[in-house]
């Protein structure tokens, strides 16, 4: 029996900067609301060649598909990792445990 | 300290340079990726979940107080204002810009510092003993030795593509601060009968997912054939060690596989063929390495320190951080302090610039320009004089540097976790934080005693939990994360590998379990008994059934 299909996004890291981008249809995006779904079969191959293409080589790092959930709220990612990399951060208040440990004192 | 001479410094600053332009041209589009990425890992630059991360060495754990405020400078200008100690006792940068890596190169180098071997399948900094040089129990100072691994692994040819990594520690010490026996070599010195001084050779231990412990290939090893010793030990590696799979590729793999005497004879015949001679460093490099680690010229003190002992009756917080984080000292008059990065609410092992200033002020003043990291992710200043530790105190407290937390509960070796790491399948930091929290209380800290407990975010165990009291190890079950629990590991002179209780526990419980495991060891220790002690006589049943019975 075929698997059920999942939607999946493209992302990887931007070259320069080390940040996680997604690809929108047209262009590489930093933010997860932008990224565009493939929702068929051949937009997953087109993504998978677009993956590997020189053009994505010059601009993005280690470029692979995510799989993605399509709520009422739009796409979300598929796994905790990918829901990490969307929010930009860690899931704990980096910034203000650091902050804190000096006002501690 | 170890300082340069100009083949060192040479070394450091033609590799940024070399680094410089292949940046350059990856940013051009003239090098791939795939060419890109094994030159960028060999300069420590990985790419993790959301920034790439630079992981630079610190040369056996030993920093100056002007390399510290490097680092502090590093972080505020090329990443977001601080930085992380590692279980390795390197330091990692987490949101570093590609473009800007050959820069921060040039500032590491500036104060001889480098990210070499900090990554890949070589010879990788070699850690030691945070007291070296300053321990009660020590037998020999182990930072010369170091330094010689230092300088003959460093771009050592024959091991730069070796099957997989490999890390060296040294003790020089009988209590093993360093944990050895979970290293690819951990080397022990040691005095023989005939009292001459040498090595104790473990080969083969090691974490990850197949988690050993070392044993003694060679019992007594004369010192001048130490790099003799280790290019054979590494050379029969690096010709049997599998490369078919990396999960069996260590040298512990090795070892288990051929057996320690069939590997020791192997070494053996091979250290008795080869030209030693070329290896053998001459009396004269020897002693100029070992003038660096002279001890310094401490001043004639009093044991007890009146300063010290009115600050401590006036200020009961001072009190039980002098009681929790220092160190007996080898000299009278002195102690070793040590500075906790585990503050209640904070990240294990982070931070801040401000930190690091401050911790570099502290070494000027307080600890003749030297700290050292240590592999349970804090930070040591190894020459304090009694009579100074009311003003560092003061100084660590402006900077909330003060959790009088060392080797408590609260003490917790964490891994990056899947907050930061492309590796990892679990987060780890939070998980220490909730568990931090759980425990805050500091007289139920100290009514609890000892206790090492220590969390990795997936099975390469760089949270070292196989060797933790209590050890954590995040996994993903189906997409969601889970918690195995493992009790009796030991990093020491007593390692042992610590046994799991049994199925895995979800991210909101773990507090919840340790509380009972731990309410479980004080329901059940005899007077005296640390957890691990009361761990190896009580055995597995008594803890498991404190978690896992029917509520």
């Amino acid at each position: 029996m075929a698997k059920a299909f999942k939607p999946q996004v493209l992302t990887g890291n931007a070259l320069h900067g080390g940040e996680s981008v997604w690809w929108t249809g047209a262009r590489w995006s930093d933010d997860f609301a932008d990224a565009m779904a493939a929702s068929t079969p051949a937009e997953v191959e087109m993504f998978e060649a677009l993956a590997v293409a020189p053009f994505t080589q010059g601009l993005v790092v280690g470029a692979y598909l995510a799989e993605v959930r399509q709520t009422p709220q739009g796409l979300m990612p598929a796994t905790r990792r990918e829901a990490i990399r969307a929010a930009m951060r860690p899931t704990f208040d980096y910034m203000a445990g650091a902050e804190e440990a000096t006002r501690a004192a | 300290m170890y300082r340069y001479d100009e083949f060192d410094a040479k070394i450091v600053n033609q590799r940024v340079a070399q680094f410089r332009g292949q940046v350059e041209r990856r940013l051009t589009g003239a090098l791939t990726e795939d060419e890109f990425k094994p030159l960028r890992l060999m300069n420590g630059l990985y790419l993790q979940l959301h920034a790439y991360m630079l992981r630079v060495a610190i040369p056996y754990g030993t920093l100056s107080a002007a390399q510290m405020r490097q680092l502090a400078m590093i972080a505020e200008r090329y990443d977001r204002g601080y930085g992380h100690f590692t279980t390795r006792q390197n330091i990692q940068y987490n949101w570093p810009k590609l473009g800007d890596i050959p820069d921060v190169l040039q500032h590491l180098a500036d104060v001889e510092m480098h990210a070499i071997q900090t990554s890949g399948n070589c010879i990788r900094n070699t850690t030691s003993d945070p007291y070296a040089g300053v321990a009660r129990d020590e037998i020999e100072d182990p930072r010369p030795t170091c330094e010689l691994i230092r300088q003959w692994s460093t771009l050592h040819p024959e091991f730069t593509f070796l099957g997989r990594k490999f890390k060296i520690a040294v003790t020089g010490a009988e209590t093993d601060r360093a944990a050895i026996r979970v290293h690819d070599i951990g080397i022990q010195i040691v005095r023989n009968a005939e009292g001459e001084i040498g090595y104790r050779m473990f080969v083969g231990g090691g974490q990850g997912r197949t988690p050993m412990i070392a044993p003694v290939i060679r019992d007594f090893l004369p010192r001048e054939d130490l790099l003799p010793w280790l290019e054979a030990a590494l050379r029969v590696y690096n010709l049997h060690g599998r490369r078919d799979n990396k999960y069996k590729a260590r040298i512990k793999i090795l070892v288990h596989e051929m057996g320690a005497d069939n590997y020791a004879r192997e070494v053996e015949e091979e250290f008795a063929r080869m030209d030693r001679d070329v290896l053998t460093p001459d009396a004269e490099e020897l002693a100029r390495i070992d003038a660096y680690f002279a001890p310094p010229e401490y001043a004639d003190l009093p044991a007890e320190s009146a300063r010290l002992a009115a600050a401590k009756k006036a200020d009961p917080a001072f009190a039980r951080w002098v009681d929790q984080n220092t160190v007996g000292h080898k000299t009278q008059g002195y102690a070793i302090a040590v500075i906790s990065l585990k503050p209640i609410g904070g990240a294990p092992g982070d931070a801040t610039a401000e930190q690091m200033r401050a911790m570099a002020i502290a070494a000027e003043r307080f600890s003749l320009d030297e700290l050292r990291i240590t592999h349970e992710q804090n930070v040591v200043l190894p020459y304090v004089k009694l009579d100074d530790l009311p003003s560092l105190y003061a100084l660590l407290k402006s900077q909330g540097l003060h959790a009088a937390n060392l080797g408590l509960v609260t003490d917790i070796i964490a891994c990056p976790g899947l907050d930061y790491c492309a590796l990892a399948t679990a987060r780890s930091i939070p998980v220490a934080q909730a568990i931090a929290e759980r425990f805050a209380d500091e007289d139920r800290q100290r009514r609890i005693g000892p206790l090492a407990l220590k969390i990795s975010g997936c099975i390469n165990a760089c949270g070292h939990h196989h060797v933790g009291h209590i050890g954590i190890l995040g996994l993903d079950k189906a997409g969601v994360e889970s918690y195995q629990i493992t009790l009796g590991g030991a990093p020491g002179e007593d390692a042992s590998v610590g046994e799991r209780t049994g199925p895995g526990f979800s991210y909101e419980d773990v507090p919840d379990v340790i509380e009972k495991l731990v309410d479980r060891y004080l329901e059940i220790r005899q007077p005296g008994e640390t957890f691990l002690q009361t761990y190896r006589r009580a055995g597995m049943p008594a803890f498991k059934e404190a978690i896992y019975a029917a509520a």
